[in-house]
This record gives structure tokens, sequence and C-alpha cells, in this order.
């Protein structure tokens, strides 16, 4: 195709996507009708509470979950013009690592402990990229030194039991930068660290993503992060986006009541000390059973009958990017209050 | 290091235990060993002289426990004592012997780990589809099969019914390799085959386990193939239980080795230890179970020592 379609096209386009699980007690809805895009050396937040399908969602367009039978897929993975979902296991391997990589929440768990660490950034480099030993272990280093980690050469030798968990971290990005990915998914990349190591991770991240025009999805249940390190976000919910537009627009105007509630549940500096948390009633619905009409009205404070037996589709509000579904939307509500 | 002292010194109270337990054993055997040898000898009955030369002879007017510790002395010097009834070195009979069995087991467990790991993988990998249950109903018939049915059954298919194997007999590996092998092809299937399900089995659960772990998904995520990932990310993390089991059934290896050494007229040491039973030759019994012994707690300690190297942080976290 032309370069110049190549550079309008979006790097990745997800649409309606689907990931159902088979499970004896029934039918899993954990991603249910997802569509986004996502443009070249952009970051997108996605961001919800455990179980809303976040992670599903990021193992579905890297496509590493199972296919016994037990996972049903619906829609398209569309990245840079072809659909990963109709890609057979051999041509999706080639995407994976190369195009599409990933780094996961746990570095605890996530590096094989009965390996080096060299030999889990060089086997990309030697079995994807293509090197030869001695080249990858120079690749390899240069790394490691790029993720932040002193003394390069000895690191590659030791095993992961041998780092802190920032450490590792470091290392599981250094792992998912060596085949040059285009995007780079992370997983909660920073929930298992320490507070001052996040912040260290997320800048990290972010200074590789600049330097390597790579785009990112940032998955996270801390809308602190979203706003401090994103250009756009999706709200998650019950495997649906239920808002989704530009990080400072959703920070500044939430429209979405479940939006709303997260932002107000999180802590805040100011707070004095002892403060209650306003957290959200309830728990999110069973995806084995979710409930019909939106699936937040359970425990939105602003539901309607309209709300119990109708889904809002995900739209915007005339011409605006922004995007949520609901049938209260706050703004509304707040001007027909005043 | 200090992981590998303290097992080693795990190692040394069992090496003592498993020699005085089975010398007493032998002590306590009803009948009368001078007897038994001096009747063998001589036609007549033995005279009381001579039955008292004897027994000073072999220390047999030594309390028990006193001719323990002289035979444990002995062994210290590399001496397990001779014969009762050949006078032959024990040392001797057991140089010429273990070269055979070492090669009997040695194949048996190359055997039953090169059928084993494969399956396991497989089974563990499609777990619960029908290869899988394929696989472990086969398994399972296995595990029902004695060794001695086992053994028969396969001298029935490989040579009578598709005569490609001897059914017995051994020949000097220096004379004829190929034919030294080929000897060793059907008693090694015997006892590795009989191993191969429990492996199986623990590999397979173990693996289950393992390929629920997040790095086996980055792995994935890297792009890396299957068989790639089941061989280099999964199989070691996975193969605790296996090498543990691998070690334990080498006791039954070594039992096995006696029924399948006699089934195939496999001159091994469990060929000597049956002869030396029916012989009543109980110095060389006590020499065999000794070297028994000996070859049980050096796996055991091999077995300890995998650990560490399957996985780094077990020699780290220490003993």
């Amino acid at each position: 195709m032309p370069a110049d379609i190549a550079e309008s096209q979006p790097l990745l386009e997800v649409i309606d996507l689907y990931t159902h699980f088979d499970t004896p007690r029934g039918v899993a809805h954990a991603v249910d009708g997802i569509s986004f895009t996502l443009d070249r050396g952009r970051t997108l937040g996605v961001v919800g509470e455990s179980g809303s399908g976040k992670s599903v969602l990021s193992r579905t367009i890297i496509d590493i979950l199972s296919h016994d039978g037990s996972v049903l897929y619906r829609g398209k993975v569309m990245f840079e013009g072809r659909d990963l979902r109709e890609l057979s296991q051999k041509e999706m391997r080639e995407v994976r690592g190369r195009e599409i990589a990933m780094v996961f929440q746990d570095p605890m768990s996530s590096l094989n402990p009965v390996k080096r660490i060299g030999k889990q950034i060089t086997e990309v480099l030697v079995k994807r990229m293509g090197m030869n030993k001695a080249s990858a272990n120079l690749r390899a280093a240069e790394l490691i030194d790029s993720v932040g980690i002193p003394d390069p050469e000895q690191q590659l030798k030791r095993y992961p039991m041998h780092l802190s968990g920032g450490m590792r971290q470091r290392v599981a990005i250094a792992i998912a930068l060596a085949g040059e990915p285009k995007l780079l998914i992370a997983d909660e990349p920073t929930t298992a660290l320490d507070v001052t190591i996040q912040a260290q991770i997320l800048d990290l991240l972010r200074k590789q993503q600049r330097e390597r025009n790579m785009a990112v999805i940032l998955i996270t249940h801390n809308l602190g992060i979203v706003s401090g390190y994103t250009d756009d976000v999706a709200v998650m919910y019950a495997g649906k986006i239920v808002e989704r537009c530009e990080t400072q627009e959703l920070m500044n105007r939430p429209r979405m009541p479940y939006t709303e509630a997260l932002m107000k549940s999180a802590p805040l500096l100011s707070d004095p000390p002892h403060t209650r948390l306003d957290a959200i009633p309830g728990l999110p619905p069973n995806l084995l059973n979710v409930p019909d009409g939106c699936r937040f009205h359970e425990r939105c404070r602003y539901a309607t009958d309209r709300c119990l037996t109708e889904l809002p589709d995900l739209t915007a509000d005339g011409s605006s990017e922004h995007l949520y579904a609901c049938w209260n939307p706050l703004e509304v509500k707040a001007e027909a209050l005043s | 290091m200090n992981y590998f002292k303290a097992k080693i010194l795990h190692l040394v109270p069992v090496f003592f235990l498993v020699t005085f337990a089975s010398f007493m054993m032998l002590n306590l055997l009803p009948g009368d060993l001078v007897d038994a040898i001096l009747l063998d000898e001589e036609s007549s009955v033995p005279s009381a002289a001579d039955r008292a030369a004897l027994e000073k002879e072999l220390n047999l007017d030594k309390p028990v426990i006193i001719r323990y510790f002289i035979w444990l002395g002995n062994m210290f010097q590399g001496d397990l004592g001779r014969s009762y009834i050949n006078t032959q070195p024990v040392t001797e009979a057991l140089a010429l012997r273990i070269p055979v069995s070492l090669e009997l087991m040695i194949m048996a467990q190359i055997l039953a780990i090169g059928i084993a790991v494969p399956l396991g993988l497989i089974s563990g990998y499609k777990a619960g589809q029908p290869i899988d249950r394929g696989i472990s109903a086969g398994a399972f018939a296995v595990l029902a099969v004695p060794l001695f049915i086992m053994g028969t059954v396969l001298i029935w298919i490989f040579a009578i019914w598709w005569p490609i194997l001897p059914s017995s007999g051994h020949t000097d590996f220096a004379k004829d390799a190929w034919g030294n092998i080929q000897g060793f092809i059907l008693p090694a299937l015997t006892i590795g085959l009989i191993e191969v399900p429990v492996l199986m089995r623990v590999l397979r659960t173990d693996l289950i386990s393992t390929l629920q772990e997040d790095y086996i998904a980055l792995a994935k995520s890297k792009g890396m193939s299957t068989r790639y990932i089941l061989f280099n990310h999964a199989l070691r993390p996975s193969s605790f239980t296996f090498i543990t089991i691998l070690g334990l059934q080498l006791g039954n290896l070594i039992t096995g080795s006696i029924v399948v050494e006699t089934l195939f007229s496999i001159p091994g040491v469990g060929k000597l230890l049956i002869d030396a039973v029916d012989a009543r030759d109980e110095i060389l019994v006590q020499g065999v179970i000794t070297f028994v012994a000996l070859v049980y707690v050096g796996v055991n300690l091999l077995v300890d020592l995998m650990y560490a190297v399957l996985d780094p942080r077990v020699a780290a976290r220490g003993a």
C-alpha cells in the first residue's frame, strides 16, 4: 500500500472484539464487544477494576490465550491493516515479540526463575531477530543498560532471584524491547511494585516509547497513572468500554458515572488523615451472568428504570470524540440540577 | 556449598543403618552356616574339631555385634570378605557383575526418560484432550502389569513373533558391542516401561501447573514456538517430582533387575544376589546389599544435587 495511507492508517484497530470463556459454570463474557483505535507513538490507558476484562483484552490482542476451544473469539484485531485474528498460529508467532510485545504485572513471576537473565533476552534476539550468539549478547547488554540497570554484562549471567522487583520489571521491559515492537502492551506493570519504584518504571516506559515511536497500551486500575502517562483512555467495566476519550478530557469532564465513582474512590494527598474512601458500593458483576441493561446500574447512584433494561451504546455527544455509554451522563445531570 | 555438605551428612547414617540391619537380619536366618559349608565339602558328618576350626576362621565364635564391626573395619579398607562357598573375594565377584548391571540400569533409565518425557509433555500440554486421555489410559494399563509379565510379553513380541532381538544371554561388550547392546534392549525396555507411567504422570501434573505461570505467558508473548516453550521454559521447572521419582524408583530398579536379570539370564548384580541367597553365601549377600545401599545413597545424593542444578534458587536457599 502507498506510504501515505500506511501513515494515516491507525497502528491498531480493534473492531467489535469478543472473548468469551466456555467454563463448566457457563460462558464468561470477559471481553464483550470492544472497539478502539490506537495510532503510532500514542499511549492508550485502559482502566477498570479487577475482573473488568482488561487483561483478557490485552491477551486477546497478542493472542496468548488458549486455542483448544475453551475460549471463543469474535471480531477483528487490525494491526497495520492485517486482521491478526485471521492469521495462522505460525504467522501470529511472527507478530508476537516483533510487532507486539508485552510486559506483565508481576515481575516476580513473569521471568523464568531457572533461566539466566541474559538467556531470556537473547532468545528473542537469536530466535526472532536472527542474530548470532555473540552479537545477541552485546545487544542484550545494551538493552539492560538502556533500561537503567548498572553493570549490564554482569547482570546477564544472573538469575531473576538475584534482582529486586523493580530491577526485574526493568529486565521484563528490556525483554519486551528486544524485538523492537511497534506496540507494547503493559499489563499493570507497576501494580506489584512499591510506590517509589512505580514512577521510575513508568518514566522508563515513556522514555523508551518516545525514543522508539512505539505505541503503548497501558493497563491499570490507577487513574493517577492514566492521567500522568497516557494520551487517550478507555474505561472498562464488565467486559465493555463504557467511556473513551482523550485523557485530559476524561480527567476534566467525566461523563460516565462509573468513571466519576472511580475518581472519587481514589485517595487524595490533600485529604486529611483517616478520611473514609468513597468506595464504589457492591462488586463488579459476575462475568458468567451479566445483568440486563447497563452493566453498572446496580452500583450507580444515577440509575433510572431505563438503565435496568436497555444497554446504552458507546456514543458521542454531537461531533465530539468523547464517547460514553450512559443514559444519564454526568454533565447533563449537572445542568438539570442547576 | 553448605547445601551439599548437609545433604552428604544426611546420608551417612542411612548407609550405616542399612549395613547394620542387613547384617543382623542375615544373622537371624535359621540354619547353621558352618554345617552348610562342611556338609557341602564332605559327605560325612563334620567333626567337632573341624567345626570349631571353621568357626574360628570365619569369626563365628565371636558375638554378632563384634563381627559387624570387624566386617565394617575391613569394608573401609576395601575388603568385603571372601565367599564362603568358593573363597572368591566378594569385591572381585562384584567387580565382574557391576558393569553388567550398570549398563542395564543406565539403558533402562535412558529408555524410561526417553519415553516418559515426550509423553508427559504432550499429555500435559494437551491436558483433557483425546490424546492425553489415550496416553493416560495406556499408562494405567502398563502400570498394572508386573515386571515378569512385561518381560515375557516383550520376549514374545520381539524375540518370537517378530524375532529381531535375542531373548536371553549376554555378550561381552569388548567382543561384540552391537550384540551386547542388542542383548540389553529387551531387559532394559522391560524395566524402563514399568517406570514410564509414574514418571509420565508426575511430569504431566507438574507441567500443567507450570504452564499456568506468567513466565510461560511471557515466553509466548515473545513469539517462542510451542515446542521451544515446552522443552526450554517449562520442562526444567516441571521436573522436580520427576527427578525425585526417578531416584526413588532406583530402589525398584535394583529389585527389578533381580527379576529381569534372572528372566533374561543376564550375569549382573541381581543374579549374583539371587545365586548367593540360594547358596546361603551370607558374606556375599552382605556384600551385594552393601553395594546396593551405596548405590541407593549415591543416587539420592545425586537427586538432591540435581535440584540445585534444575533450580538455582535451591542452592541459594541452603539446606
